[in-house]
């Protein structure tokens, strides 16, 4: 027996045994030291020690134990650190709670309930984890997102209008899309370089961007100077006055342009498509009416807004 | 060997529900987040019908399961289909972990949430019968319903419930299912049919 008393206070996690007035019967060595707030024997009583874990579900889970012979698991996502043990940390004088994962067992012997508690330091574990969610949140961000403008890119914009037209669809709504194109873009890449051409695009997408957002529209960019907004609870005819407004929006930002043919600053040609309350139509149907109505707008002189008319 | 009798059936019920609402309440306090559970209906059936009505879908469940033993023995398991267990951990961590697969936080989370309904259940079955049983650690394992519940012997009944679980607007649904040999199913009969006659 002795021997096993030693391979406990040896072992590498925390192991207690408790009678069924929660009386401590045997703590292991592991465990005596991470209870650097009160020094915890054999003897002692848990809730006379620690009066902070009555009522708690810790205190519960050790009492269905020992009443129901219930076995319990206190994970670390939903308790992080039921018990009050802590990392000694030397560098700065400090204790550090540390997150634990602790098992709960009903134990019996000459007729007597006991339970024993089990407990692991899962720090490290939840670090690791915690990395790994971040490494893939970013990934994630990165995969929908444009890299020069840091809005929305084509395939986020795809989602984006299958969720809306479903969601409208549903719920007898209506909903819009507006495409737009920067005027003469070309020209002003081959004027003034590729770095005023990015830094342009930035800018305007900027700028549109705190409007729509906080209008609970989203903007995205479809490929090249052209973009998207989806506009969700929008009718056509009132995203038309709205597709006007950012045309405005674009023109008074007066970005320079010296070789446009239609104005002095840059400017945009705007195509809308959309259903009314109670109408639908399909992912492909609004995108092809909106690129349609957009080239309409290009054809009849640029730095105009067009509107898809409801029959094509 | 007689079946359950309506009653029965419906004294089952209610006992269960009263348990998963307890579970509910603990779940509740223990995430921060309102969560209801109830238990429509309960069913005795063999593993292999039950694979038949509902191994259609052949989705993957995620399941927790506890083996009990004392005046009878079994194994009680709570089953999720695999995608819903994500959402349920999820919601009650209140995490957006971006992966398809349950991490290892997850997994023990999941343990958890398990073991604590299937505690409730075992309490208001001990309740009922006036007696006690002791309770291995829950388990979990992946697999299809067939995996789960064609391990053991020919000879065993399972007693099905579903589990309706509301968590922020979201309705879940999630199995639960004690599997028991014979002998356990006829003193289920007898201790239900003592109790009701208690009643």
């Amino acid at each position: 027996m002795k021997l096993f008393e030693q391979a406990l206070n040896i072992l590498q996690s925390g192991v207690m045994i408790l009678d069924g007035e929660l009386n401590i019967v045997f703590i292991n060595r592991w465990l005596q030291d991470a209870f650097t707030t009160a020094d915890a024997q054999p003897g002692d009583n848990l809730l006379t020690l620690f009066p902070e874990l009555k009522g708690q579900r810790i205190e519960r889970s050790l009492r269905q134990a020992l009443d129901n012979g219930l076995p319990a698991v206190l994970s670390p996502g939903l308790n992080r650190s039921p018990l009050p043990l802590y990392h000694k940390s030397y560098a700065n004088q400090q204790k550090e709670l540390f997150a634990q994962m602790i098992r709960v067992q009903p134990m019996r012997e000459a007729d007597q309930n006991y339970c024993m508690l089990e407990v692991q330091d899962v720090s490290s574990v939840m670090r690791r984890e915690k990395l790994l969610n971040e490494q893939a949140e970013k990934l994630n961000r990165m995969a929908l997102t444009d890299e020069l403008t840091g809005i929305a890119n084509r395939r986020h914009f795809n989602s984006l209008l299958e969720k809306a037209v479903s969601y409208s669809t549903e719920r007898s709504q209506p909903l819009s899309l507006i495409f737009f194109d920067i005027d003469y873009f070309k020209p002003y890449n081959d004027h003034l370089g590729h770095q005023a051409g990015d830094h342009c695009l930035a800018r305007i997408t900027q700028n549109l961007n705190d409007e729509l957002k906080h209008d609970g529209f989203h903007l995205a960019r479809y490929g090249g100077e052209e973009f998207c907004i989806i506009l969700p609870g929008i009718a056509p005819d009132q995203a038309e006055a709205l597709a006007e407004s950012y045309r405005q929006h674009i023109e008074q930002l007066a970005i320079e342009h010296p070789a446009s043919d239609v104005a002095e600053v840059v400017t945009a040609s705007f195509g809308v498509s959309g259903f009314k309350a109670g109408k639908s139509d399909t992912f492909t149907g609004l995108v092809l009416k909106a690129d349609n109505a957009l080239y309409r707008a290009k054809l009849s002189g640029r730095n105009q807004v067009i509107l898809a008319s409801a029959e094509e | 060997m007689k079946d359950l009798t309506a009653l029965e059936l419906d004294a089952l019920a209610e006992i269960f529900n009263i348990s998963v609402g307890r579970s509910a309440a603990v779940l509740s306090e223990l995430t921060g987040e309102a969560v209801t559970m109830s238990v429509p209906m309960v069913h005795v059936l063999s593993p292999e019908r039950v694979v038949d009505l509902f191994g259609i879908s052949h989705e993957r469940l995620t399941c927790i399961s506890q083996h009990f033993s004392g005046s009878f023995n079994g194994e009680a398991m709570l089953m999720f289909p695999e995608s819903s267990s994500l959402e349920v951990v999820r919601l009650m961590l209140g995490s957006q972990v971006p992966l398809e697969q349950l991490s290892e936080i997850e997994q023990d989370a999941l343990s958890e949430i398990g073991n604590i309904i299937l505690n409730a259940c075992f309490a208001g079955i001990a309740d009922m019968l006036r007696d006690s049983f002791s309770c291995e650690l829950p388990e979990m394992m992946v697999g299809g319903i067939d995996d789960i519940l064609l391990q053991g012997g020919s000879e065993q009944k399972v007693l099905f419930l579903q589990i309706q679980l509301g968590l922020e607007q979201r309705n879940l649904e999630g199995y639960l299912a004690f599997l028991m040999g014979s002998e356990t199913e006829s003193m289920l009969h007898q201790s239900l049919s003592n109790f009701l006659s208690g009643m």
